[in-house]
């Protein structure tokens, strides 16, 4: 394999490259306007799956933990509720995270 | 003429049939577009690497620029620790771009169209994360279901739901990719079947679902990438959680 990053050629690479995007005016980090935000392509889905996936997870592990403990209808009515809770606080973390706002946890 | 549904396309059949102690375990046609995503991302990053000079082809700057795409995601969302689960994020996000684009080839299999494949991953990355904090911290992890700063009164209601929020996150990361895969190929599917149901009376009514399903073959590679995209995104942010804690 013909691998050169000892070569001289690479040596002031990031210097030349430095001073060419002067020269051109170009930004210094291209990248660096899309890296700031993720995409929020089809936000309105994803909310809804976050949405949908918790009220599903709550319900399946109420529903095992009732076979499991016998308990059949309360554990499932109880992780119901807590799913459905659980679920939107998640869409809730998904919204704000894609809309720039930091957690109020974080500064804490 | 055959029966065509548009789930017609979703259905697993064997190529080679293998049966262990009774356990099927045949060589499917989803396991075949799997290994070929392989072989094809393997080929890409090694011809793509081979020949690495200053000014690179077609196929080198191709490698390059999703190298530096996730090694981007990776830097600004996990920070400088996510470094070294670099190697597994970017196999991750090739072997989903691949599933989603080969897809998009006529008579091909999305593997990514089915919940099971896409839940094996989510799992694997849930559990993968979660061992890595409880690595990394210790029992100090299980503060990430305790909400600082909250009166102790409420603690019994909030910690249930931060754990099944957490427990959620695998059903919510393969239903999404599924459910957005499944969907596309199904309206794909629907509209082009229209053009062959329109095409056999009048010839020019059949121009409209034509185009339709050409715009539409276009929207679904965008969200091919993006939900390749997104799955990588989101593992990046749970592995920035459990590294970080809050």
């Amino acid at each position: 394999m013909a691998r050169q990053e000892g070569s001289p050629d690479f040596k002031d690479f990031d210097e030349r490259l430095r001073r060419l995007r002067e020269d051109a005016r170009l930004p210094q980090d291209e990248q660096a306007e899309e890296r700031a935000k993720p995409s929020i392509g089809g936000a309105g889905v994803q909310v809804g799956v976050e949405l949908v996936a918790g009220v599903i997870g709550g319900a399946l592990i109420g529903y095992w933990l009732d076979r499991w403990f016998d308990t059949w209808p309360v554990l499932f009515l109880i992780f119901f509720f807590l799913g459905a809770a659980a679920g939107m606080l998640n869409a809730y973390r998904y919204i704000r995270r894609i809309s720039d706002v930091p957690e109020e946890r974080k500064n804490r | 003429m055959e029966e065509h549904s548009p789930l017609e396309q979703f259905e697993i059949h064997p190529i080679v049939p293998i049966s262990v102690g009774g356990v099927d375990i045949s060589f499917t046609n989803s396991a075949l577009w799997m290994s070929i995503a392989v072989v094809l991302v393997y080929a890409l990053v090694m011809l793509g690497s081979r020949h690495a000079s200053m000014v690179p082809g077609r196929l080198q700057a191709l490698v390059e620029l999703s190298y530096e795409f996730i090694g981007n995601m990776v830097g600004s969302t996990v920070g400088k620790e996510g470094r070294r689960y670099f190697p597994f994020i970017f196999t991750l996000f090739m072997f989903i771009l691949f599933g989603n684009a080969l897809g998009m080839i006529p008579g091909s299999f999305t593997y990514t169209s089915h919940i099971i494949v896409t839940f094996t991953m989510a799992i694997f990355v849930v559990t993968a994360v979660t061992i890595i904090g409880i690595v990394r911290h210790g029992w100090h992890f299980f503060t990430f279901f305790a909400p600082s700063g909250c009166p102790i009164y409420v603690m019994p209601l909030l910690v249930p739901i931060e754990v099944l929020s957490y427990l959620i996150r695998p059903i919510s990361l393969s239903v999404r990719l599924f459910v957005n895969m499944m969907a596309g190929h199904i309206m794909l599917k629907t509209f082009a079947g229209f053009i062959v149901a329109l095409g056999a009376f009048y010839v020019v009514p059949a121009i409209a679902p034509l185009a339709l399903t050409v715009g539409l073959s276009g929207l679904e590679l965008a969200i091919a990438f993006l939900q390749a995209y997104v799955f990588t995104v989101l593992t990046c942010i749970y592995l920035h959680d459990c590294i970080h804690l809050h």
